[in-house]
């Protein structure tokens, strides 16, 4: 689903509007689109051959071109609040799972938008750090960024989502408001079976 | 020892020197050729443009599957009964050459582009850039530096590969060597062991350079 909501699948039947942008018009500018919506990646996508720092300035000189000094100014704020304000000149490969994670976080927030997309961000990591991305994570929602998340993290959906929608294999089986409600009553009988299956976890 | 004397005397270091830079010469020219052909065929063919990326594709398969002898058989004797064409050794040298490298260069420019993780043009995508940003900014970058030793291999082959041209008697260094040795065959072996040492010195400065650009670019 999230694929879909920024346009690296496209939707094979129906209708998906995006902020104004519908997704199902072969005509709709997809780079237009993109501007608005960020994602965050399983297995963080770092750009290898940038820097931190160059990582989350990338977008915001290329794209929304703002002056180079500038993007360094907001990309230090943004790495000072994913605690990862010493590492701005490292390389992707010399962080840890997590660390990459948030840095990733930082190079979303950097193109301001008005949604973030989380594709299962925390199943590459180790247990350890899953709490450091998870904190991260919960300071954005604070802030009110719009979030949509997919994750197996029932505690965190849980505490911070507004909204949960639980699918299988494509489909939306529930989509309820009231979030804490679906985890003490499942209507669909394939949630009652996961909930029953992963509550016991956590 | 008085042999080897004869064989090294200046006329014919000369004589194998005037080889060694057509070798030179027929091999910078087409490495800058076939560099350039094979980087937009290379291209062309990851693009996958309808039609236009399978006709390239197509021809790179083709020649890359062909003995570069036949190809350079066909631009100097097949050519002028065509097209009516006649170019002269060296040139029919060059175009061979450089058909036959663009081709396999195609195909390392390619493969170079495609071994950079997916993740990281989903990446650029989804943060905004545009394909051609994303491909400049990120993809070609960690394509390039993939692609470094298998150009190099590649351009080595080339070298020695200029040798099939003393076929169609192009004065080339394998050429003057052997025009050395059918005067006199008990230059033979000396002229044997200097072309060892004149390809070996042109191939290892190019492994050399190598080096220096792969680590150049991990200093970047």
């Amino acid at each position: 689903m999230l694929r879909c909501i920024n346009g690296l699948e496209l939707i094979s039947s129906g209708q998906l509007v995006v902020n104004n942008f519908d997704l199902a018009d072969k005509k709709t500018d997809m780079n237009k689109m993109r501007k608005n919506v960020e994602m965050v990646f399983q297995h963080f996508n770092l750009y290898a051959n940038k820097t931190v720092l160059q990582n989350i300035t990338l977008g915001p000189t290329a794209v929304l071109k703002q002056s180079k000094a500038q993007s360094e100014d907001e990309a230090k704020k943004l790495l000072d609040l994913v605690g990862l304000d010493n590492k701005a000149n490292s390389f992707p490969d010399q962080l840890s799972g997590g660390q990459q994670q948030r840095v990733a976080i930082a190079r979303s927030l950097a193109m301001k938008p008005k949604a973030l997309l989380f594709d299962e961000p925390t199943s590459a990591l180790d247990p350890e750090m899953i709490g450091d991305v998870l904190q991260v994570m919960k300071t954005i929602a604070d802030q009110g960024m719009t979030m949509v998340v997919v994750t197996h993290e029932m505690g965190f959906a849980q505490e911070v989502g507004d909204r949960i929608v639980f699918m299988d294999d494509g489909r939306i089986l529930e989509d309820r408001k009231d979030v804490s409600e679906f985890f003490k009553q499942p209507e669909d009988k394939r949630a009652q079976e996961f909930l029953s299956k992963v509550i016991k976890h956590i | 020892m008085n042999t080897f004397a004869q064989a090294y005397q200046w006329v014919n270091l000369r004589y194998l020197l005037e080889g060694l830079w057509i070798t030179v010469e027929v091999s910078v020219i087409s490495i800058i050729f076939s560099f350039l052909i094979g980087a937009v065929f290379g291209l062309l063919r990851y693009m996958k443009i309808k039609y236009l990326s399978m006709i390239v594709g197509f021809i790179v398969d083709i020649i890359r599957n062909l003995p570069l002898l036949l190809i350079i058989f066909f631009t100097y004797f097949g050519l002028p009964n065509i097209l009516g064409v006649r170019f002269n050794t060296l040139w029919a040298t060059i175009i061979a050459m450089t058909v036959f490298e663009s081709a396999m260069l195609a195909e390392i420019i390619r493969s170079g582009i495609l071994a950079v993780d997916r993740g990281q043009m989903e990446a650029a995508r989804s943060n905004g850039l545009t394909y051609w940003q994303a491909m400049y900014h990120i993809i070609l970058p960690q394509a390039i530096k993939k692609m470094i030793p298998p150009i190099v291999s590649q351009f080595i082959s080339l070298v020695k590969d200029t040798s099939l041209a003393t076929i169609i008697v192009l004065p080339e260094l394998m050429y003057h060597a052997q025009v050395i040795y059918g005067q006199n065959t008990n230059f033979m072996i000396p002229m044997f062991l200097a072309l060892a040492v004149l390809y070996f010195i042109v191939c290892y400065a190019l492994s050399l350079l190598s080096r220096f650009l792969d680590r150049k670019l991990s200093e970047a």
